[in-house]
């Protein structure tokens, strides 16, 4: 993670790097978000309290490159967060987000990623961007398309999910130069 | 430390690297390098048996199944390994034969082992493999093995000359039991 990370998203948002001082604001959003998010995502679970929270922010801090444990912020409250996990073996970046409930709906997460993707291509001369995300979720899919990642494929059985249960997976890619094109 | 070793049969045995192999293992992908270099992304930083050795010490100290050889007689002709997915509870499976071992089958009896593996011991729900899409007999492997094609990653991995489209093929539990002729 970049702790320096800040970059505004207009309306008074923001995207920061998460800090320790924030691990109890993000446990208290995913305990409100618990079965929605697990419907989705398979890091619910090890949410267990703010001390797991600050095991994360922690051990992201250990990668200094990728663009990951990001919180986006309207005024003071946690609406949630978007990561880009670096991989510096081919520089090909993994985007991930999640909103709590209550932010849903204003394209809070498509301007944070625009703008990681962004970073992740002018400052980290990342090659390819992927995302993957439930065949079913289609809120997410829909933040794919507006982002102009090209769907790839589905995985099938690809996520595992709250309850043990198992989800599809579509892939979706954006390389630079499509990037490029498309500013 | 996860070290296996079966016997397939017909002298072809899958055994763990332990340092001791490092000579005969580096001097294989040596010998074949014109061969790997077009598809494998390790090829470019295997330039010395240092790099063999600090390949096999990460292996040893991981928790995945990486390092494995495949040995036919007591000689080493390929290398093969599985890396997990915990939060996906899914495995990907990789490997490569050196100059003059191709076309023997004996890459596609040990991922069938692999597979029981993955799936009876280690109790996966999915199984990857993905293949540069122009790497024909890689992918013929993973069609003899009855995996699904699932999409192609464009520019998915970046190998000496550059970035690879790379076709994505999957199996999940139950089909790899049904191909296995149990219900």
């Amino acid at each position: 993670m970049r702790p320096d990370l800040h970059i505004e998203l207009g309306g008074g948002a923001i995207l920061r790097a998460f800090t320790d001082a924030d691990a109890e604001a993000l446990f208290s959003v995913i305990e409100a978000n618990r079965v929605r998010l697990a419907r989705w995502f398979p890091w619910v679970d090890a949410a267990t309290d703010a001390s797991s929270q600050v095991a994360w922010i922690e051990a992201r801090a250990g990668d200094p490159r990728s663009l990951d444990a990001n919180g986006i912020w309207v005024g003071d409250q946690l609406a949630g967060g978007c990561d880009l996990l670096i991989r510096p073996v081919d520089d090909i970046g993994e985007l991930g987000f999640w909103l709590d409930e209550e932010f849903v709906g204003r394209g809070l997460v498509t301007r944070a990623a625009q703008l990681l993707i962004a970073c992740g291509f002018e400052q980290e001369e990342l090659h390819r961007v992927q995302l993957r995300a439930g065949v079913e979720n289609l809120r997410s899919r829909a933040v794919a398309k507006r982002l102009k990642m090209r769907e790839e494929g589905v995985m099938r059985g690809a996520g595992k999910v709250g309850g043990g249960m198992y989800v599809d997976l579509a892939m979706y890619g954006l390389l630079v130069d499509d990037w490029r094109l498309t500013r | 430390m996860n070290q296996l070793l079966w016997d397939l049969g017909d002298g072809l045995v899958v055994r763990t690297y332990v340092m001791d192999d490092a000579d005969e293992l580096f001097a294989l992908v040596d010998a074949s390098r014109e061969r790997l270099r077009p598809w494998m992304i390790w090829e470019p930083t295997t330039t010395t048996v240092a790099d063999t050795r600090a390949f096999i010490r990460s292996c040893l100290d991981s928790t995945d199944y990486e390092g494995n050889g495949l040995w036919r007689d007591g000689r080493l002709i390929g290398g093969i390994g599985l890396s997990l997915d915990t939060l996906a509870n899914s495995g990907e499976i990789g490997y490569w034969v050196g100059d003059g071992h191709e076309g023997q089958g004996t890459v596609t009896r040990a991922c069938a082992r692999f597979l029981d593996f993955a799936f009876d011991e280690l109790g996966l729900h999915r199984m990857e493999l993905s293949a540069a899409v122009a790497n024909a007999r890689s992918r013929a492997v993973a069609e003899r093995l009855g995996m699904r094609e699932e999409g192609v990653a464009r520019d998915g991995c970046r190998v000496a000359a550059g970035y690879l489209d790379l076709v994505s093929y999957g199996i999940l539990e139950d089909e790899w039991r049904a191909r296995r002729g149990e219900r």
